[in-house]
């Protein structure tokens, strides 16, 4: 009994057919010895320019006169159908194969739409998807506010209590001189303890943040945006590093190298300062705790909000002036499917996130809290923080802030510190306006173990009122009272004497849109060059000045201050 | 296949994701997947983001979780070759 064996062949279409009959019979002509190989596959391959299969023919006998007719085949059929044989043979190919499975395969529809397609058709509906990002940003920052907020009064009593103490203790002890004293009390436990208070507040604004990415929603909002940043005519792939930019906007510039045009990094870069990075949570939440009260968090939010907003107009100013958009190139983003977040994976991102900015604090904020205490004290001995150095510069320039509402010397003086790392604004405050207050106020005279018990029921109280605010976000549970849990920190009453809710929402504005911080500068020198960096500063104080003026008068118009 | 994958990637600028395409392709998105992937090896379309040449020298990449949480995303080749000229 015989069988007959039938061998499979695609058929690659006349034109490429055709060059590789042309080049069986070469074969057959000069009667080149194939070898192994079968002899079409090797014409295929030659035809497809296999670098490795070229390689082997080459040291075959006639394998040079092959080569060059399958080169010239192949030239042939690019300037014929416009592209390299391997892509047109992978095309009938891949055809082939999806006819067979179109074909052979039957799924059930249901196995077409997962559960990840159908909460993609709401989150990432076109008209749905960029009310709900703003919905869950919303829900996001009134959870950080509100349930941070007691943690923050605890690690505030801790830190001008006990810690303030501790040192004070040691200082007496060692018999150190009074300037030293003033350094460490007035100058490092204000200055880089004033921006340590926050530290509650952004572990749990990085929980929430990588509680997001972890789950797969943040792609989702890149996408979400992307549609919308090209409708105001920005570049669509910008809302990456302007997502980054929340967090810090220095890896946020360096995040534009996945944007290929130079034209668009540009334009990227200068608009991700504006999105509120967490170095101006501190402002936020020190202002809003002490001028607006339960609405801090709504406050803040509206801070991440308007920054969005500016950064869309900025956009659209730069695209109709010195940056007019170029080709749109097509974007294609793989979203993946939501996951369950890894618990250990979201207390990694959030501790590494608190850690860099608890470094800055022992770092860049203490070494900015000795500089500003010694421009406080400097001419030596100088009894009014007003006649220091510090205080006659930013006395000069003050004027420039009169027309904002806060034109005063120590406001001036915070802002301009603020250039060095957004924080710092907390810090120089803490120092101008807490000296005075620990003056008045000077710290009660306790035992060890009475502050550690202190600090201990403060923190199972902070513990409980958090509880407490979580769980009145079920509906129908209301645990809180609104008044009594929401405290104020030292410097938020410190400063209560000095702002009033229209002059803090107009300098709220203003530390949320002006001159990036020099790391930030850095990077966009380092990324653009110095012309660019230039240009991010002054448009940025511009912008700032002007959006707070708006405010600030505009509030005074309508009779609110 | 790659000639219509091409073509609609062309057509939506607005950025198409796997499964848009494989739909709409009517193809498996493993298949969409790997002629990407061949489309990418092939120089038609460059691939961008933790895996791609653009975040390849950048020194934030290993900390960049934003990053690291999406897929493989692309840019049509053409797109920049115009742009650079």
């Amino acid at each position: 009994m015989t069988t007959t064996q039938t061998f499979f062949r695609l058929d690659y279409g006349s034109k490429l057919e055709r060059e590789i009959s042309y080049l069986l019979a070469l074969f057959e002509e000069i009667k080149f010895d194939a070898g192994r190989y079968p002899r079409r596959w090797l014409a295929i391959k030659l035809l497809e320019g296999d670098t490795d299969i070229l390689s082997r023919v080459k040291n075959m006998s006639g394998g040079g006169q092959v080569i060059k007719a399958a080169q010239k085949g192949a030239e042939k059929l690019k300037s014929m159908l416009g592209d390299d044989v391997d892509l047109l043979t992978a095309d009938r190919r891949y055809g082939y194969i999806n006819g067979v499975v179109r074909q052979s395969l039957q799924r059930p529809a249901i196995d077409r739409i997962t559960l990840t397609d159908r909460i993609d058709d709401v989150v990432t509906h076109k008209w749905f998807g960029l009310p709900f990002f703003f919905t869950i940003m919303y829900i996001m920052f009134r959870l950080v506010i509100d349930v941070s907020s007691p943690f923050l009064d605890w690690t505030d009593a801790v830190i001008n209590g006990p810690i303030a103490k501790l040192f004070s203790f040691i200082l007496n002890l060692t018999a150190a001189p009074v300037w030293i004293h003033s350094l460490v009390i007035d100058g490092i436990i204000a200055g880089v303890g004033g921006v340590l208070v926050f530290v509650p507040g952004l572990l749990i604004l990085y929980f929430f943040l990588a509680l997001l990415e972890d789950s797969g929603y943040m792609s989702r909002a890149a996408f979400v945006m992307d549609r919308f940043m090209r409708v105001v005519g920005l570049h669509g792939k910008s809302f990456i590093p302007m997502i980054l930019g929340f967090g810090c906007a220095v890896p946020a510039i360096y995040a534009t190298r996945t944007i290929a045009s130079r034209r668009d990094r540009i334009l990227t870069a200068l608009l991700v300062p504006l999105m509120s990075c967490s170095a101006r949570l501190p402002v936020y939440v020190v202002f809003g705790l002490a001028f607006f009260g339960a609405r801090a968090g709504t406050v803040i939010w509206a801070m991440y909000a308007l920054g969005i907003i500016v950064a869309m107009v900025a956009g659209l100013v730069f695209t109709r002036t010195i940056l007019k958009p170029d080709v749109s190139s097509a974007f294609v983003l793989e979203l993946p499917p939501y996951r369950q977040p890894s618990m250990k994976s979201v207390l990694i991102h959030m501790w590494e996130n608190t850690r860099e900015f608890v470094r800055k604090a022992g770092t860049t904020i203490l070494f900015a809290s000795v500089v500003m205490w010694l421009l406080l004290n400097l001419p030596w001995g100088v009894t009014n923080q007003r006649d220091s150095y510090f205080g006659k510069v930013s006395n000069g320039i003050a004027p420039i802030f009169a027309p904002l509402g806060f034109g005063n010397w120590e406001t001036s003086g915070a802002l301009v510190t603020g250039f060095m790392a957004k924080e710092i604004v907390v810090s120089s405050m803490s120092q101008i306006y807490l000296k005075d207050s620990m003056e008045e106020n000077p710290i009660e005279t306790t035992t060890l173990s009475e502050d550690l018990i202190g600090v201990g029921s403060g923190f199972a109280n902070a513990a409980i009122s958090s509880g407490k605010i979580l769980l009145s976000i079920i509906p129908g549970v209301n645990l809180v009272n609104e008044q009594a849990d929401i405290q104020d920190t030292a410097l938020s009453l410190a400063l209560q004497n000095k702002f009033t809710p229209l002059t803090a929402a107009a300098l709220l504005v203003f530390v949320l849109l002006y001159v990036p911080c020099v790391a930030t500068l850095g990077a966009i020198k380092h990324e653009f060059g110095s012309s660019w960096a230039v240009t991010s500063a002054v448009y940025q104080t511009v912008v700032a000045w002007i959006a707070a003026f708006i405010v600030f008068q505009g509030g005074r118009l309508l009779g609110l201050g | 296949m790659l000639s219509q994958l091409l073509s609609l990637l062309e057509e939506k600028k607005d950025g198409l994701s796997l499964f848009e395409i494989s739909r709409r392709m009517n193809a498996q998105p493993t298949a969409v997947a790997s002629m990407l992937d061949l489309l990418a090896q092939k120089g038609k379309l460059l691939e961008i983001g933790p895996d791609g040449k653009y975040c390849a020298d950048c020194g934030q990449v290993s900390d960049c979780n934003l990053l690291a949480v999406h897929g493989k995303r692309y840019v049509l080749a053409s797109e920049i070759v115009i742009k650079a000229e």
